[in-house]
Parts: structure tokens; sequence; C-alpha cells
């Protein structure tokens, strides 16, 4: 086996290569000896290559400073709050399944529904260990980092979910992902396999019980087998000194059918990699967001679609409202593979800027290696149209009222099909909240 | 279709008939690198003390950097210790006139069909050319009628004798002596290229021009221009340039600064026809090129035009720092790649001063197994208000081996601004060929017609004279290409 390093070429990796000393012996899985091998290695190569930097072309517009300014510990579990269930989002008839602090909440009831399969990571790992490694980091691995590295080399714990074979799940799953401890590294790993034909919806809500901070950084792995079709919204509401590194990836089977929606509204820092490879002809993938952010927030998306089929679409969407001195982020890729003929891929990313101070940095990107494709991108940044606002006033609404209508009609494009009408309201809510205090959209100080 | 695919490749496969060497005896210097080169090249000129020490300064800068891989080109590294960095046709003694320049020389431009005798041009179209045969400049036409207008037009060698303070005020001011990997080489070994200066208020009576020629083997081309406009003057300036066929690649290294003063307006235009290699990738020129223009005042206006056939590589982003306000940038671009060509080319559009418009209209076409990337940047400071952006990027495939690329970068800090930034990717549809067809035109006709009408936007910004030429070139380039 590969020996752990003693010396770290970055010093920000040092703590964490301490910690794993400590613990790797105990974590889930210790004695499966593919993973014990993996998560060394995964240790090693942070040790070696480090944590990004913004000379690093994928974090050029995003400073870890802050994120890296002291270690955060392993959370260690057992801060279990009396109530999971207050966390959820209210009304939705929901199969909640709860992850605190990364740990799959035992108290939470096996799933009633039939044909779909919700296990821990770390049962699965004890009972069948083999069936996880033919998936485990299959697609995340191709492109990992240091924060993925730090994910593979020390997870506790996660959500296996399967969804068995032309079966349709009617309640939508969400996975609460609930933060407890206060400053605590939360390394999560959610694994979704959609068995061929079926059909589900998650719903990934992640919640701080605390006003601390902490980081949190998620892996997601989704397998889409031919004809399946999965809704994956993801609600990003952590406290505001929250820090979040995290990542989704997808494999998408001919004829399968991804919708991602990302709404980011709390956190200090958040980053999500999102990343999805068209394998199979036809495939299609809706990929939206939303981020409003107010204070010194910041998000980063990042996005990237591989077209590596024929005849598959794409359509991805990224609307957000900056305010006060907060910075988005927007990264998207498309590419389309030799050979990947019709191929139909649209991107867009469109971004108000309420106040002096905020900024968005942006950058579309297509790279095509295909002639028969129809591509395009595009990218805007500007403000409320002062037309618009006359209007509204002209009818007898204040102008503040005028500016959330417009602002809210801006990002509720994004919002539009979610389904069902309780998720729908509460993400709208989110939204407002984040945006009831717009501040007066004049340029100030 | 298959019948289109072999026009199409016959089409693709013309000649590149600059592709012929001009035997001359020139005075070349040994290939390599080093403080005794720059030196070497800076007495040659005989240059001020202050040219030298700027020029060393950029060769220690440049010694401490890497050369940048972040563009999507693959080449092999280019050995720089293998290149010559001066070469000069022998002349016996300074020229007075034309009569006294080689007829070799005379022969090899006209023969491009650039006739440097000035009573030999075309009535009503008149360019002045300053003509550069590798490290030299051979000759200059008009030079009487723009210095009665008060324009100075000549090699910079000559610029930096005559005029040294304007020199010494701008050289460097746009584009730094450090300021990236290939500029500073530039810096250090730049051997000659066009120094413009426009007095205040003045519109330049006639369309400025360089034509740029490498002849010379194992050497690399490394030209400066700099153009200053002064208050409320007007000035447009041409580009165009050659090189002969060959299996090795070389290596064209330049910088271009633009300055514009309050209120004065640059157009600057390029029909970029080095060398491509041949059908299967083997030489051709690596162009990496480094031109930028600061709108320093008022009003002040920068327009690049570029239409790129030529090159294996093209690294090229003409950029605009509008500094003044209600500055205005503009870039227009057609950029073709076809066989092994590759071409990573966009713009900079940097706002800082208030009410600073721009715009980027760029214009990619693949063909064979051509790789073209536009990567653009448009930033919009703090204190830019009110800044205007709008960037266009289509691309055009021809053929299912070729790539077209978008890597376009905005970064606004300003709430008033309003920028915005669309790309599309598609082909020369079916429907469209059989339209075209239906209604009489031939296969090629009608490409030629589709791909004339993807590029309009650009060339109706390009001056007469060189807007026939390009479409002429593209037409060459592109016959038979349909997807």
């Amino acid at each position: 086996m590969q020996a752990l390093p003693d010396a770290c070429a970055d010093p920000r990796t040092r703590p964490y290569l301490e910690q794993f000393r400590d613990v790797h012996e105990t974590l889930s899985g210790a004695g499966v000896e593919w993973l014990a091998r993996s998560r060394v290695s995964s240790m090693a190569h942070l040790c070696s290559g480090g944590f990004p930097t913004q000379r690093d072309e994928d974090w050029k517009y995003t400073p870890l400073r802050s994120v890296m300014a002291h270690p955060f510990s392993l959370a260690v579990g057992g801060h279990v709050p009396d109530d999971p269930d207050r966390y959820g989002v209210p009304g939705l008839d929901s199969l909640r399944v709860a992850c605190i602090d990364g740990i799959l909440d035992s108290r939470c009831a096996p799933c009633p529904a039939a044909g779909l399969s919700v296990q821990s990571f770390s049962d699965m790992l004890a009972r069948n260990p083999d069936q996880l490694k033919s998936c485990m980091g299959k697609v995340s691995g191709a492109r990992s980092h240091g924060f993925v590295l730090l994910n593979e080399a020390l997870h506790r714990d996660g959500v296996v979910i399967e969804i068995a074979p032309r079966v349709r799940i009617d309640r939508p799953v969400e996975l609460l992902m609930l933060s407890c401890e206060d400053s605590a590294l939360v390394l999560p790993r959610i694994l979704i396999i959609a068995s061929e034909g079926c059909r589900v919806e998650i719903v990934e809500h992640q919640v701080s019980a605390h006003a601390g901070s902490g980081l949190y950084c998620g892996m997601t792995e989704m397998y889409l087998e031919p004809g399946a079709h999965v809704k994956y919204s993801v609600i990003q509401n952590q406290s505001r000194s929250a820090y979040q590194v995290s990542g989704a990836w997808a494999e998408l089977a001919e004829n399968s059918r991804l919708d991602c929606r990302t709404v980011s509204v709390g956190g200090a820092l958040t980053r999500n990699d999102l990343a999805v490879n068209l394998t199979g002809p036809g495939a299609h993938c809706d990929m939206l967001g939303a981020y409003c952010l107010s204070g010194r927030q910041h998000v980063d998306n990042h996005t990237t679609v591989v077209h590596g089929a024929e005849n598959c679409t794409s359509n991805e969407l990224y609307k957000g409202v900056l305010d006060d001195r907060s910075r988005g982020v927007f990264h998207g890729r498309i590419r389309v593979e030799e050979g990947a003929r019709k191929t139909d891929a649209q991107q867009a990313n469109n971004t108000l800027l309420l106040s002096r101070g905020a900024e968005i940095d942006t950058k579309p990107q297509l790279e095509i290696y295909a002639d028969d494709v129809k591509c395009s991108h595009g990218a805007t940044v500007g403000q409320l149209d002062d037309k618009a606002l006359f209007y509204l006033q002209t009818r007898g609404i204040d102008p503040a009222a005028a500016r959330s209508m417009l602002i809210s009609a801006f990002v509720g494009e994004v919002l539009q099909s979610v389904e069902p009408q309780p998720l729908h309201d509460y993400l709208c809510a989110l939204l407002d909240e984040q945006l009831s205090d717009p501040g007066t959209g004049e340029p100030g100080p | 279709m298959q019948g289109t695919e072999k026009d199409l490749t016959a089409l693709v496969q013309r000649e590149y008939k600059e592709g012929f060497t001009t035997d001359i005896e020139a005075d070349t210097l040994p290939p390599g690198l080093d403080e005794e080169v720059i030196r070497t090249i800076s007495g040659k000129k005989a240059e001020p003390d202050f040219l030298l020490e700027w020029r060393l300064m950029a060769y220690r800068r440049w010694l401490e950097m890497k050369e940048p891989d972040w563009a999507q080109l693959h080449y092999p590294k280019i050995d720089l210790q293998d290149i010559s960095y001066y070469s000069a046709p022998k002349q016996k003694k300074l020229l007075d006139s034309l009569d006294e320049v080689d007829p070799k020389l005379l022969e090899t431009y006209e023969k491009l069909g650039i006739p440097l005798e000035e009573q030999k041009m075309l009535a009503g179209v008149r360019v002045a050319v300053d003509a550069v045969f590798d490290s030299v400049s051979v000759a200059t036409t008009f030079k009487k009628t723009l210095s009665e207008a008060g324009v100075i037009f000549c090699p910079l060698s000559e610029a930096v004798k005559d005029c040294p303070e304007l020199v010494h005020k701008y050289l460097g001011s746009v584009v730094p002596a450090g300021d990236n990997y290939f500029a500073a080489l530039n810096s250090a070994v730049f051997s000659e290229g066009s120094f413009v200066y426009i007095p205040p208020g003045v519109r330049c009576p006639m369309e400025l021009s360089t034509y740029f020629r490498i002849n010379a083997m194992n050497t690399g081309q490394f030209e400066r221009t700099l153009i200053i406009a002064d208050e409320d003057s007007h000035v447009s300036y041409l580009e165009g340039c050659t090189a002969p066929m060959r299996d090795e690649n070389q290596l064209h290294a330049a910088v271009v600064e633009l300055v514009a003063l309050k209120g004065a307006e640059i157009k600057y235009s390029t029909v970029q026809n080095w060398y491509p290699g041949d059908e299967n990738g083997r030489g051709g020129i690596y162009n990496f090129v480094t031109k930028r223009g600061a709108c320093k005042g008022k009003r002040a206006k920068i327009s690049w035009t570029q239409v790129e056939t030529g090159s294996a590589i093209t690294w090229k982003y003409p950029s605009v720092v509008l500094e003044g306000d209600d500055s205005i940038g503009e870039f227009y671009s057609v950029a073709l790649t076809n066989n092994y060509q590759q071409a990573d080319t966009g713009t900079k559009m940097v706002h800082i001063g208030k009410n600073a418009r721009s715009t980027i209209i760029s214009k990619g076409i693949s063909a064979g197994h051509g790789q073209n990337s536009y990567r653009g940047l448009v930033k919009v400071l703090k204190g830019a208000e009110k800044a205007r952006n709008y960037s266009q990027c289509d691309s055009l495939l021809m053929g299912s081996t070729c790539g077209a690329h978008t890597f376009p970068y905005v970064e606004v800090r300003n709430p008033t601004a309003v920028v915005e930034h669309e790309a599309t990717t598609s082909r020369i549809g079916e429907d469209q060929l059989f339209y075209c067809r239906q209604r009489g035109l031939s296969e090629e006709e009608a490409v030629s017609m589709i791909v004339n009408g993807f590029c309009k936007e650009v060339f109706k910004e390009l001056p007469m004279e060189f807007a026939v030429e390009a479409q002429k070139l593209l037409g060459i380039s592109l016959e038979g290409s349909v997807g």
C-alpha cells in the first residue's frame, strides 16, 4: 500500500494530514482494502498537489484565504437535534432522510416506497462493499482538486439511493443535510443509482442548525441508466459564516434525463462544481441555477457538460442577483466531442448587479469538436430596467415593491417549473427573504 | 453531399501564391540570443542609450518569464536559441530615393501586388506604404505628401533618430517591456517596424500601410509598431504580411502599440496572410503577437479590424484600454483555420473611464483539421460608470474534424454597466445550400456567398481595397469547404 507522505508541499494540507493519521483506521470501511488504499492515495495526492489557489484557472475568481485561514476538524458526531424534521421544507409531503453533519440519522424511518432503497454509506460498506467499488469515485475521480481529495480521503458516511428499474417514486425524496456542529469539517457523500426507466425527484436540502462557521465538502455522484429520469434540486441555505466546496457529477446513459437545479442563498463562500457527462445517445440535461447574495457572500458555480454521444441536448440557465459587496462567479463549459452529431446545447448566465461593490465574473465557454451541432451561449450583466420600474410606479406601486417584483420575476424564471407547489413556495420565500432588504439600488458611497 | 465534399477539398487546397523566396544576399546574425546579440542589434541601428537600456531591461525580465501555455494551442516547444534575431538585405549605403533600392526587392513587392513606386499606384487609391523586409524597412512611400500634412510615417529606427522624445515617451507606454513572454522578447530584440505620429487636429490625408515580408531562413521577425494620434486627429492604418513556403516553422512575435489622445481616432486593419503550412500541417509561421491600444483622452476611439487567414499558429489579442471618458473600443475579427492551422485569438476591452463603449464582433471559421478559439475579456472597473459592451462571437464549422471554441471572460465591478455576450456555433445548413442551388447557384458560389454573409459585419469595417482582398483571400482559402 502507498505510504502516507511525511511532508506536505502545501502547508495548508498539514492539519488534514494529521487528522487523517489520527482517524483513518476508524473511518467507515476501514477493513475494506480497496477503500483504505484509495483513502491513503487521495491523502497523498492532496499533500503533494495541495489545495487550489487563484493561480489555478478554475479558481481564478474564488479566493480561499478565509476558508483556509484555520483548519477545521472532522465532525465528531453526536450533536443530534431533537427534531430534525422542523428543518425540512415546510408542507412538503416527502420521504425525508436526515444526514446530521454528514452522518445518516439512524432514527430516520426506512423508506416506505417500493423500489426505493436508501442506505447509509457505512452500512453498505460493512455489508456489501464490493457493490460500491464499481461506482464510487468513478465519475468524480476524473476531475479532482484538493477538496474532492479531502472528501475521498476522510469521508465518514452519506447516503446511497437506489431506484429499481421502471419504478416511479411519487413523493420526492428529501435529503436533509443538517449541520449541527459548530466549526466542523463535514464530508458527506451521496450516491444515486437510477436504474433503467425509473423516475424520481430528489431534493438535497442543506441547512445549518447553528450560526457558526464550518467547512462542508459534499460529493454527489449520479448514475442514470437508460431511460431514467431524475430531478435533482439542491437548496443551499447554510449559516452565513459557513464555507462550502461541493461537487456533483452525473453520468447519463441513453435517453435518460437529468433536471438539476441549484438555489444558493446561504453560506459565506460557496463553490459548486457540477459536471454532467452525456454518454448515451438521446440523453438530456437541464441545469438551472439561482443565486441571491448580499453582504459579503461569494458563490462560484462551476459547471461542465460533456456531449459524448449523438442527439444529446442540454440546456443551462443560471440567474443571479448580487447586492451589497457580494460576488458571483459563473463558469460554464460545454464540450462537444468529435462524433457527437446533432448536439443541441444552450447556455446562459444573467446577473443583476444591485449595488456598488458587488461583482460578477462570468466565463461561459464552448469547446466544440464536431460540426453538426447547434450550440450557443450568452451572458449578460445589467441592472433593473428603469422603464419597467417607472411603468410599475405609474400604476401606483411604490418603488420598493416595484423593485422586488422585478427582481423576483427575474430570478423566477429559474424556479418556474419547480414542482410540487410547497417546494416552489419555499424556494420563492427563501429568495424573497434574501431580497427583503435589497438595498436602495442607488449608487452607494 | 459527396460531390460537395470533393469540391470543397479542391477548393481548400489552393496554393499559397506568396510562397516564393527572394534570392538576395543578406546580412544575418548567427542564431542565438544573449545580451551581446541585443547590443549588436542596437549597435547596427546606432540607437541612443535609453533604447539599449530598455532592451536589456526587457531581456532580463524575459529571462525570468515562462512561455504561456493557457491557450488552446498545441505545438512543439520553440527553440529560441535556434533563431537568428537579425537579418537585413545587403545594401551598399543609405538610400535617398527608390532608385537606389535593390531592384530584386522592388520586384518582390511588385510580385506581392504592393508597388513601391508611387506613379505605379492606381489613381485615386493612394496608400502610403512602409515595406519591411525581414528585419529592415526597405522603402516608405509618399513621405513628402505626408510630411506636408505634418504626419510622421517612417521606420521606427528612423524615428528613434529623428524624434527620440516621442519614441522615448510612448514606446512601452501601452505594452510595457515585461508585459508578457512574447512582448518581452520583442522588446529585447525588435528590429524594425513602423512609427506614425499624427499631429493635433490633422486628418491623415491617406491610408497608411506597412507590408511585412519574411524572407530569410531560420530567422524570426520581431517588428514593433507605434502609432500616436494626437488630440482630435484621425488615421487609418493597414497591415499586411506574407512569407515564403518552408517546411520549418518560423516565429513572428510582434508588438503594436496605439496611443489615441483626446478626441483622436485610430483605425487599425490587418490582413494576416503569413504562410499557413501545407495540408499536412508542415511548416508555417508561428504568429505570437501583442497588440494593444490606449484611449488616453476623452472621446478617443480605437478600432481593430483583423482578417486572419494565414499562420500555422495565431496567438493574438488586440485590446483596447478605455481610459478616457466617452471613449470607444471596437474589435472586428474574421479568423479562418484550415488544414492543421490553429488560432487562439480575441480581444480585451478594459473599461476605466466613464461612459466608455466597446463592441466585439468575432467570426471564426474552421475547416479541415483547423482549431479556432475565441478568447476575450471584458473588464469593467469600479469607477467605469455606464460602461457598455456588446460582444458577439460566431463560429462556423466545415467538416467533422475541425473545432471551434469560445472562451469569453466577463468581469464587472460597477452596477451601472451593461454587458452582453453571445456566441453561437453552427455549420452551413443543408437547407441553406439547397435553397441557393435551387436558385441556380453552384455549390461553391453558394458556400462563398454564405461565408461572405457570415463575415459581412467585419468586412464592412475594412477599408475598401482591403475588403476586396480579404474577400478574395477567404474565397480562395475556403473553396470547396462545405460541412
